[in-house]
């Protein structure tokens, strides 16, 4: 269990990091083609479709991390004052839904991948094949899916075993990077 | 389930219509409503069709797809929002052709279609396939000879972008709603697309010059409909529809664009003073001659795929000539 | 079973999942999924869900939102951020809730550059609530007051949903850029009264600083403005001269910001990849959310029930300002539940042809008012895309919080939009002086 959680953590970190690199090179990406296109007059064709496919890496792979910090966020305000034994089975069919949804929605993006490679769909200028970042977002949503069932687990043990963990709310465990980098500002 | 016998007893069939044009563009007011509105009376109301205009059920390149998954009944859009999946579909449009106008362009499309019947669309019905017709070059600099496009960035997207670099301009591929303001500020100088894009996205307000060149682009469109769907309509229904689909080609479809390039150059020229060039054919002959490759590539390409291509440029072609002298 | 009642019934289960605490982006895709499965067929449905958030994730337009945000997050761990507010603090500070009206100033210029409200309030947040935390203004009071800033994003040109308008209507895009000068500026103006007005009432949400004076002041303008000039001078002024277009704005000012602070070194290793992960992980919320609302949009549109709704409107027999009322008022409601892009997308081409054929109002003044109250949408519970985003960059406040600060500002837009009825002049004027 606690191996598992650690690998898929690990795993979302280095998508995380990938998918930062992404974000950097669609930058230079862009920032260069204006530098060729304003003093040189010799644009790269097709610069747009190439910034798209990185902003497909970028989100598909960051969706994960992004999960991990529970960084997708929800409204906690009316469900809080219900006793705690309710909020964790509810928490549990919620995360197994997650996870459900994810994991098909992951699937079903991986056949549309497919059926995109089967017709042979390229970007219109640059002529790129589409699918092998229809199949990068699949596996983004499918690395979400893995750290909704890390989510569904913890949150069956909380239920087999009340008194090992109290329960967190989403946000309140989110990262507090922000705050943490004000105080190493000052 | 809607099988025929249920039509047979006077269920009705009701189809979503998926395209991007805006809900005021002469593609829905024009062709796509009257057009659903006669194929209802046709079939004494068993068929109805509801529209989904300006992108609110599909995005412009799903439309097809969501046609053959189910999630539209009826779609219409572009093949090259798809490329590489409409091989063949792309010898209509490709430079090098000449077409006097949309009619001709529609014209060849759908009787070329109809001919070729290639394997690439046979996953759905289609109910008609109508252009653009040719597009011209509009400008801020003037363009009047081969030499004033050197090096200009103009914007333009697939087979267009190609077609421009050939010329010895220097293509920009952005989305069209990028182009106004590129066009404004000077980003680019100039865009390859239809006359109507003057009017219809204002383009107008920032270009000074219009170059007429109707043998450098045109855009397909098509209006199919979900194969299921189709085969469980009653024959007679079938038949009904086939009818409206040919009445509503000649009488509006095939000239849809020549009446909107129209409008669209009346407006360019007497309100917002854009200056038009024509070519001497000389000139012309220098565009053409510089494209022609582009023709070769295509045959060479499904060739490859092992398509006719040599057969289907040649339909083209031939089509292109005959409806050039009959609209001219 | 009627479309109209998935629709409802849709909407209600909506609510349900995000009681119970379920992610707003995964209860709209959801919900969106099961009523289209409903309404088509379970595999229609799942080829829509699939598409759509693969184009969602593939939108260019939508990327540029990536890169403002990483610029924001880049200004704050360099300390560009810290530095503006130091100057903008010496400057105002002294006045009850200065550094929140210093703040939408901070959205009004930054809405020159960036052509949406959910980068606005995303960038400007990553460098504006830390700050305002250090000078201990009251939460509440500072994430409204970004997440409402984020509005003059859209109304301030450049401008998306001006350019979605313009296409779906066929109205110059110029002229409609024109059209929300001033009232942008207006509700800028309107959101720093509101913020003078709750600060001088409880001057405790916006402490009061020490008075600085003059020698001080120059001394922060030279540690902090000036390298926020250079890259404002140099984003606005290559945008002027048309060097690059608005949507490539985003990744020239993140160079720019990190330019300067390689140049100055005032930015870590660490800080770098700090502001990668903040970035990507905002971006990733931003856009599974935008997916989300995409997805639920459609079923909304196969519903027919938006549809619907403006047919009824557009047959009452009542006066046209009364008809216009209820245009405005079921605006407000479905922009409750709907994100604004995807409502304009959704519903111009009903709502359109009623106030401008039938009731004959000015197109362009039309426009302004829709993006207004569709950008009001943007901050009303419980679908208010701002206020997530805020949320999304100051994970530890708690929703309601924000919700709670939101009051005032939506005074403001309802104001600012009254305004604009009376006055309609305030949208034309600057249009009929283009031609
Ligand atoms: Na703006
Ligand atoms: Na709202």
């Amino acid at each position: 269990m606690f191996k598992f959680t650690g690998l898929v953590s690990g795993l979302s970190r280095i998508l995380d990091k990938i998918a930062g690199l992404c974000m950097v090179c669609a930058m230079l990406l862009v920032v260069a083609n204006i530098l060729l296109r304003a003093l040189f007059s010799r644009p790269v064709l097709g610069v747009y479709e190439y910034v798209t496919f990185l902003t497909v890496a970028t989100i598909g792979l960051s969706l994960a991390h992004c999960a991990l910090q529970n960084g997708h966020i929800a409204v906690s305000f009316m469900f809080d004052r219900l006793p705690l034994k309710i909020q964790e089975l509810v928490d549990l069919i919620i995360n197994t839904a997650g996870l459900l949804f994810w994991s098909i929605c992951a699937w079903q993006v991986a056949i549309f991948a497919n059926s995109t490679a089967a017709s042979g769909v390229v970007s219109p200028t640059s002529q790129i094949p589409l699918h092998p970042f229809i199949y990068l977002a699949a596996f983004g949503l499918l690395a979400l899916g893995l750290v909704l069932l890390v989510r569904t687990m913890e949150s069956v043990q909380r239920l087999l075993q009340p008194s090992l963990t109290p329960l967190s709310t989403p946000g309140i465990k989110a990262a507090k990077s922000i705050q943490k980098a004000a105080a190493v500002n000052k | 389930g809607s099988s025929a016998e249920d039509n047979d007893a006077g269920q009705v069939v009701e189809l979503k219509l998926a395209h991007f044009f805006p809900s005021t563009h002469p593609a829905e007011e024009d062709l796509i409503q009257p057009w659903a509105d006669a194929i209802e009376e046709a079939t004494n109301g068993q068929v109805k069709i509801t529209s989904y205009p300006g992108e609110t059920l599909l995005k412009a390149d799903q439309i097809y797809d969501g046609v053959v998954s189910g999630v539209a009944d009826m779609g219409m859009s572009c093949f090259s929002y798809t490329r590489g999946r409409f091989p063949v579909m792309e010898a209509f449009e490709l430079p090098g052709v000449i077409y006097n106008n949309s009619k001709v362009a529609s014209t060849v499309a759908w009787e070329g279609i109809k001919q070729i019947n290639p394997e690439e669309i046979q996953d759905t019905k289609m109910m008609m396939a109508l252009t653009t017709g040719p597009g011209d070059l509009f400008t801020k600099a003037p363009v009047r000879r081969l030499e004033d496009l050197q090096g200009l960035e103009i914007r333009a997207t697939g087979l267009s972008a190609l077609t421009l670099q050939k010329l010895g301009a220097n293509p920009v591929a952005m989305p069209q709603s990028d182009a106004y303001e590129a066009l404004s500020k000077g980003v680019v100088k100039g865009n390859l697309s239809p006359v109507e894009v003057l009017k219809g996205w204002k383009h107008a307000e920032v270009t000074k010059y219009l170059t007429r060149t109707p043998f450098l682009y045109n855009t397909l469109f098509f209006v199919t409909m979900n194969l299921d769907k189709w085969n469980s309509l009653s024959p007679e229904n079938q038949k009904a529809i086939e009818a409206i689909n040919e009445k509503y080609f000649t009488e509006v479809a095939m000239g849809l664009w020549d009446k909107q390039n129209e409008a669209a150059m009346k407006w360019a020229v007497e309100d917002q003073g854009v200056q038009e060039i024509k070519l001497t054919d000389e000139e012309a002959e220098r565009w053409i001659n510089l494209v022609q490759p582009i023709q070769d590539e295509f045959v060479a390409n499904l060739d490859a795929k092992g398509l006719e291509g040599r057969q289907v440029m040649d339909t083209v072609l031939e089509l292109a000539d005959k409806y050039n002298k009959e609209y001219q | 079973m009627s479309t109209l009642v998935v629709g409802l019934i849709s909407i209600i289960a909506f609510f349900i999942l995000l009681v119970l605490r379920m992610p707003i982006a995964f209860a709209m895709a959801l919900v969106g999924l099961v009523g289209f499965a409903c309404l088509t067929s379970p595999s229609a449905a799942f080829s829509m869900v699939a598409k759509e958030i693969y184009a969602t994730f593939s939108n260019y337009s939508l990327g540029v939102i990536a890169m403002f945000v990483w610029m924001g997050f880049l200004a704050f761990y360099s300390g560009i951020g810290t530095r503006m507010y130091v100057f903008a603090y010496k400057l105002i500070g002294h006045y009850p809730g200065g550094l929140a009206i210093a703040t939408q100033a901070a959205c009004g210029v930054f809405g020159a550059i960036c052509g949406s409200n959910t980068a606005t309030a995303a960038t400007i947040g990553a460098i504006a609530l830390p700050e305002m935390k250090k000078y201990k203004y009251d939460d509440a009071l500072a994430t409204a007051s970004v997440a409402a800033g984020g509005v003059l994003g859209v109304l301030i040109p450049p401008s998306v949903i001006f350019i979605v308008y313009g296409m779906a209507t066929e109205q110059s895009v110029g002229k409609l850029f024109m059209a929300g000068i001033l009232p942008g500026i207006l509700l800028m103006l309107l959101y720093m009264a509101a913020i003078a007005l709750i600060t001088f009432r409880k001057p405790g949400l916006g402490p009061a600083g020490p008075k600085a004076n003059w020698r001080e002041r120059t001394e922060a303008l030279r540690g902090g403005l000036g390298e926020v000039l250079i890259i404002f001078t140099l984003s606005m002024g290559g945008l002027f001269i048309g060097w690059f277009t608005p949507t490539e704005a985003g990744a020239v000012g993140a160079a720019g910001v990190l330019g300067v602070a390689l140049f100055k070194k005032s930015i870590s290793w660490e800080g770098f990849n700090k502001s990668l992960l903040d970035a990507t992980r905002t971006t990733a919320m931003i856009m599974l959310l935008i997916a989300g609302a995409m997805i639920f949009g459609r079923l909304m549109a196969i519903s027919r029930l938006p549809f619907e709704l403006a047919q009824m409107a557009g047959t009452l027999p009542l006066p046209p300002f009364a008809v216009m009322a209820i245009i405005l008022f079921i605006y407000l409601v479905l922009g409750c539940f709907i994100d604004a892009l995807a409502l304009v997308l959704l519903t111009i081409p009903i709502f359109y042809p009623i106030a401008v054929n039938t009731l004959g109002y000015d197109p362009i003044w039309f426009g302004v008012i829709i993006v207004m109250t569709v950008a009001m949408g943007v901050i009303t519970p419980p679908v208010g895309m701002n206020v997530y985003i805020i949320k999304g960059v100051a994970p530890d406040i708690p929703l309601e919080v924000i919700y709670k600060g939101i009051w005032p500002f939506l005074g403001a837009v309802v104001v600012c939009l009254a305004l604009l009825i009376v006055f309609p002049q305030l949208a034309t004027f600057l249009p009929r002086l283009m031609s």
